[in-house]
Formats: C-alpha cells, structure tokens, sequence
C-alpha cells in the first residue's frame, strides 16, 4: 500500500501526553504528525452541549462518540466496552482531538517517592525501574507546561520540590475551608489540591472565575486540557489529522515499526511511515491496537512478555454523601480544592491499599431539586427543602491504590466489532482483597467525618467506581520478559516505538495519574530530541 | 436579588442567553447583546456562532400565542408560586410534555379547570384537592419538575429527558443568590471564599 503520509515523529493519540510530545517535538524542528481517531470538537459546542444535555451526570454527555471512534457512554448506554470479571471496569475516555483532559478535576498530583519502590519498600506490586529523583525535573516541568497552581506555602505533600508551584493556590471555598477546620483537629490531614487551573492569568489563559463546571467542561479555558498543547504543536508545525483511527502498527524484517496505518471515517485504510512512532492513545485503546497489530507476531506487537493489556489498573473509589448540620454551599469556586492525604502511605500498605479522600465541591442544586421534586413538594417548601440540601449536602469520594494483577487485563474482543469493524475492547476486572480491605477503613473514616459534622442521612456508597484512571496495561520494568517498556517509556522489543500513556505505570499510587503522565511524556520528548540529535 | 456578586458577575459571564423579563439584570444584559450585535454587525451575522444569535421569535407575538399556552403560563405561575414566568420558557415546556405524554394537554386543561373552580391559595392547596386523582397529581408534579428542571427528566420507558431551558430552570433560581448555575460565572475570580451566609452587604469580593 503507498504512503498517504510520512514524518519524522508520528504520535497516536492527542491527549495530554501527545499533544506535549508533538509540540516539544515539533518546536525542536522535526516534522510531527499526530494523529487522533476522533474529531476536533470547539469548545463552545462542549459548553452547549453540556448545557443543553439532560444527562448532566455522565461526563462524556457533551461529548457525543463518534460512529468511526466510539468512545464509552453510560447514559444512554452505548456499551462500546465489554465489561467482564467481578468488578466492571466502567471507565470513561475521550477520543476527540485535546483527549480525556477536556474533563477531568485537573489535580496535578506528584506521586510519593515510594511510590515507585512499592516491592521493595512493603513487599507488594512492583517497582519501578526509575525513581522519584528521576522524574522531578519532569514533574518540575510539566507543572510549568500545564500551569499548575498549588500550596506554595510551605504546605508539605510528601514529594521534594525543586521549585514552587508556577502559581499559587486559588483561596479556598468556604466549603472546603470549613472541611479543613472540622477536620483538622481530628486526625484528618487535610491540604490544598495541586491543580492545572489558573490563580492568575498564565499562558494566554485566564483565572479561574469558578464556574463550578471543571467536569465536563471548563467554559473559559482557565483549566489546562491538552487541547492547549495541540494548538500549540499545530502552531510549532505540527500536523494534526483528525478522524485517523489507527488499527495496525507495521513491523519490518529488523521488527521496527516501519508505519501505522489508520482508517477514515468511510473506512477506507491510510499508510503513515515514519522514523519514531509513539502511542499515546491512553490504556484501553493501545494495548487493543498492540494486540490487534498480528501480522508479524500472533501475540502483537511488543508483546514478547505477553504483558500487553494485562496489570490493568485504576483508583477503586468509593463514597459517601450527607447533610451537614451547617451550610456549607459547595458549588462556589472551582469542584474540587482539598484532599486528605494522611492516608495515602503508611507501614500498612504491605496489607492494604493507602489512599486518597477528597471533598467534591460541585454545585448540588440538581441534586436537591431532584430529591426535592421526589418528595412530593411543591411552593415555598419546595423551594426550601433545594436550598437547605444545596447548601447542607456534603459528598467525599476516594482513590484506592490498586496492585498490578496481569489476570486484569483488556484484550481486542474477538466477535463484536466497532462500525468500522475493528475489535471493541473487551476488559475482566477484579478488585482483590488488598483493596477491599482498605474500604473497609474508609468507609470507617468517612463515618467518622459525617459523625465531625453532625451528619444526617448518611448514605455510603461501598461499589467500587472507576476514576477513569486507566494505567498499566503496557506497563514498565527493566526486564523485557515481564514488561512491555523499559524506563525511557521505549518498548523493549521495537526500538522506535515508545508509549505515552498511563498504560506505562508500573503502581497506581493513590492520587491522580495526570502529572505522572505529563511527567513522563515529557521525559520520552527529551529521549526523542536526543536521539535526533 | 441583586447582590454585589451577581453585579460582578456580568462582568464576566462568558456566554449571553435569553435571559428573563422579570429578571434584575436583564436589561444589561440585553444592552449588551445589542452591542456585541450592533459592534458585529447585520452583515456579519451569518458568522456569528448559533448561541449568539437571538432564536428567532424569541418573543412570539401576541396572536401566536394560543389561549391553551396561556393557560399552561396561568396555571404554571399557581403551581410555581411566581408571579411572573418566562413565556418562550413557557411555550418551549409545553410543546416537550405534550411530546412526552400525548394525554398532557387535556390533563393540563383539567387541571386548570379544577384550579379555576377551587380557587386554591397556592400550589399545595391544588395538590391537596387533587391528591385522590393519581392522574391529575402527576400530570401537577410533571408542570412544577418541568419548570424547576428547565426540562423533562425521563423516568419511565419511552419518557424522553430534555432541557430546553438550563440555565432558567427554577432549580438554579432558587439559589442564584449563592451558588452559581454550573458552567457560568458568577462573580470575580475567589468570590468562593467568603461564607456566603454573609448578607450581600458584608459580602467581600477579592
């Protein structure tokens, strides 16, 4: 088949870890192709979608699949992913141009330096084979390239800093100064959320007015999203082709990768060489492209190890939501400033997941006006019951540190296809007693918290959720027969291809995976700059 | 109603919509749509995104009105207790529980009929002297949840759920006073930090 298109640095996928690859790259002079499997959407249509969309609480409401690149809706259901195993792994991704970033929380966590070092520090899941100390710089400049505001005063997360955050951190919501006073004083460690979202105006973007609507869609572009970095790719000269879904990577005698090649939406199928290939198409759809890439190898490509898709790995979240005897009026300022973090390590992780908590400050009028019109109220009663469970309802949700298990694993399925007729990813997922037992003590601490504000209806949501963290499934190691990439991110069986996912982590750790990603997309960017040199 | 925050908030909401008659602010809001209009001018507004050009017989006349639509307004401002209702809201809400339940119009009308026979001071004497009509009393709990959802909240198979109204639900109006409808602004960057229970007086803006 001939060439459509050729480039030096092809990258798959336009989210956050592409798109800043693409843009360093291209900035550097290389000609950058980056492709993306969905479509380019403006971000005011996202805002009118949301508004506009009855759904409010599915996060991929204003995002609309495409036919060619369905990604997973739940309401209504589009059952794009094959969920199997005893925990369904109902994760949410975006495949549009910018990724999943267009909706997230925007926490900017750093790991904790033992968070790589989980085998030989607590005797569970594996280590990295890069440390903490590796990645600082990279986290230092990651925080710069997304503009992360945070605790610059002296606030102490449990990850050295070489340098303040790029900004400050937005003052505190009532809400969330009030979970830090009742906290506080009762064993509860309670700090100010690292975030890619403006306190001041900082790189072309403005500050943050709390629009209470980071999830599904910042309006005004003061929350980082990896579109940023694809306009600026484009701007360095980056080409960006929309609508490109790629199926297949092309190996050669020498097993590099010698092209990729993609389908548009009419089907018809498109070649792209190149020098370097990088995939950046988050942990469900690459390792399904590895594994579906079977012309050479049956096992796919960079599978060796056979590791590809398996040790799938997310934040097990689970909840708990109550009416506080005070108004606190969460839905003022951005949805989510403060995090408890005294849980997230500790000499119990040799038996049982540490982790995360975290206040939601969102708006909860829909809510309280649904439970509302549920009881039946109707005039000046109605209005006051929205009111006191806007104002009284607090809701505290949690991240679990999952261990890498290969049996959690996603693979192409092998009989439903999407409308292009490409394998829908098929995923078998379980959440071991390393997890469980630790919600067993959240759910203790998040009666105890209720219990600190005079709670009253008190409903704990014990199921496990996603927190559409997906990581692992390509994941990192120095040894090739047990992992799919060594520590540059480079698969240890194609010396061309590297990934820029999650889908590399070798542990989940307890905080959001974003700034690790962005962390190390940027390291494989610098790998890349020097290989050309 | 007019608070130092929503003052500010104005300032920087990013996105102008219709905004209701009886709202406080909504002749500046109008002004300033007439001035992104005017500034843009009628050649240009073939360029303008959909959201900014005002849909087109936003205020309908008065013979398009029909006599049915204004006694679903009549009858929505009983069972809201607000004295004023916008009616494009109005008109937009009672087309979609029609689509929704194809018996809507005649309970709506019964309804009304009852409320013009019984005289009820408010919503919660309607909903008393209809209780013993099941039907009747959803058809009642379908008008007040269209008008506090902005739209339709689909419950049972074959329902749809639209919003034809976000940011004018009712829901959001009985808290504009605090909390901002999501995805608009508000007020000036960190407004967040103050305790809202302050009066608007004593409300520190950063």
């Amino acid at each position: 088949m001939a060439n459509t298109e050729s480039a030096d640095i092809v990258v798959v996928g336009s989210g956050v870890a592409g798109a800043l690859i693409a843009h360093q790259l291209a900035s550097s002079g290389a000609s950058v192709l980056l492709l993306e499997a969905g479509p380019r959407l403006e971000r005011w249509r996202i805002v009118e979608n949301y508004r506009n969309t009855p759904f409010k609480d599915d996060y991929s409401s204003p995002y609309p699949p495409a036919v060619h690149a369905p990604h997973p809706q739940y309401a209504p259901p589009n059952d794009y992913l094959i969920l199997k195993g005893t925990h369904k792994y109902n994760s949410q991704y975006l495949r549009v141009v910018g990724g999943t970033t267009w909706h997230w929380a925007a926490a900017t966590w750093r790991f904790l330096p033992v968070d790589f070092r989980m085998q030989s520090t607590y005797g569970v899941g594996r280590d990295w084979p890069l440390a903490y100390q590796d990645l600082e710089s990279f986290y230092a400049k990651a925080e710069i390239e997304l503009g992360v505001s945070g605790p610059n005063d002296g606030t102490d997360l449990g990850s050295p800093r070489s340098r303040p955050y790029p900004m400050d951190a937005l003052p505190l919501s009532w809400n969330d100064q009030r979970f830090q006073e009742v906290l506080g004083g009762n064993g509860f460690r309670v700090v100010s959320e690292p975030v890619a979202r403006n306190s001041r105006p900082y790189d072309t973007r403005p500050t943050c007015c709390g629009n209470n609507n980071c999830m599904p869609i910042c309006p005004i572009g003061a929350m980082y999203g990896g579109i940023v970095h694809v306009e600026k790719a484009e701007r360095a000269g980056a080409r960006v082709l929309a609508n490109a879904v790629v199926y297949k990577v092309e190996l050669d005698a020498k097993d590099h990768v010698a092209a990729v090649h993609y389908k548009d939406p009419a089907g018809v199928s498109h070649r792209v060489s190149g020098r370097q290939f990088v995939l950046a198409a988050n942990g469900i759809e690459i390792p399904k492209l590895l594994l579906m890439s079977t012309d050479k190898y049956s096992a796919g490509v960079a599978n060796r190890s056979d590791q590809v898709g398996r040790n799938l790995m997310d934040h097990p979240g689970t909840g708990v939501t109550f009416l506080a005897n005070e108004d606190l009026w969460p839905g003022r300022g951005p949805m989510e400033m403060t995090s408890i973090v005294n849980l997230r390590d500790g000499d119990f992780r040799s038996g049982y997941a540490g982790k995360k908590l975290h206040l939601n400050n969102g708006a909860r009028v829909r809510q309280a006006t649904e439970t509302a019109l549920g009881m039946g109220l109707v005039g000046p009663a109605l209005d006051a019951e929205i009111r006191r469970r806007a104002a009284r309802t607090v809701n505290i949700n949690s991240f679990h540190d999952i261990l890498p298990n290969p049996y959690n694993r996603i693979v192409p399925s092998s009989s439903q296809r999407d409308a292009l007729g490409l394998a829908r990813p098929e995923i078998t997922y379980s959440i071991d007693d390393y997890v469980q037992k630790s919600a067993v003590h959240t759910h203790e601490a998040y009666a105890q918290i209720a219990q600190l504000f005079g709670g009253t209806e008190i409903y704990f949501d014990d199921e496990f959720a996603p927190n559409n963290h997906i990581m692992g499934t390509t994941i990192m190691g120095s040894d090739g027969n047990n992992s799919v990439v060594n520590a540059d991110c480079r698969t240890h069986d194609h010396d061309n291809l590297w990934i820029a996912s999650g889908a590399v982590m070798a542990s989940a750790g307890t905080v959001n995976c974003t700034l690790t990603i962005a962390a190390l997309a940027l390291r494989i960017a610098d790998a890349l700059q020097k290989e050309a040199a | 109603m007019a608070d130092g925050e929503l003052t500010s908030a104005a300032s920087c909401s990013t996105v102008p919509t219709i905004e209701p008659d009886s709202s406080s602010h909504s002749s500046y809001q109008a002004q300033r749509r007439s001035l992104l209009l005017a500034v843009a001018g009628a050649a240009a507004m073939t360029m303008l995104p959909r959201w900014l050009v005002p849909i087109a017989g936003a205020q309908p006349p008065a013979t398009a009105v029909t006599d049915d639509l204004n006694k679903f307004l009549s009858l929505s401002k009983l069972l809201t207790g607000r004295p004023q209702l916008d009616t494009t809201v109005g008109q937009r809400l009672y087309a979609l529980l029609g689509t929704t339940d194809r018996g809507f119009a005649h309970k709506a009308a019964q309804l009304w009929q009852q409320a013009r026979l019984l005289k009820p001071a408010d919503a919660a004497a309607l909903q008393m002297a209809v209780k013993n009509d099941p039907a009747l009393s959803a058809t009642l709990m379908s008008i007040v949840g269209a008008w506090y959802r902005g739209g339709t909240l689909g419950t049972q198979p074959g329902q749809s759920s639209r919003v034809v109204a976000y940011e004018m639900a009712l829901g959001n109006n009985v808290v504009r006073d605090v909390v901002t409808i999501p995805s608009y602004c508000r007020a000036a960057p960190g407004y967040w930090k103050t305790n809202p229970a302050l009066k608007p007086g004593q409300a520190v803006v950063a």
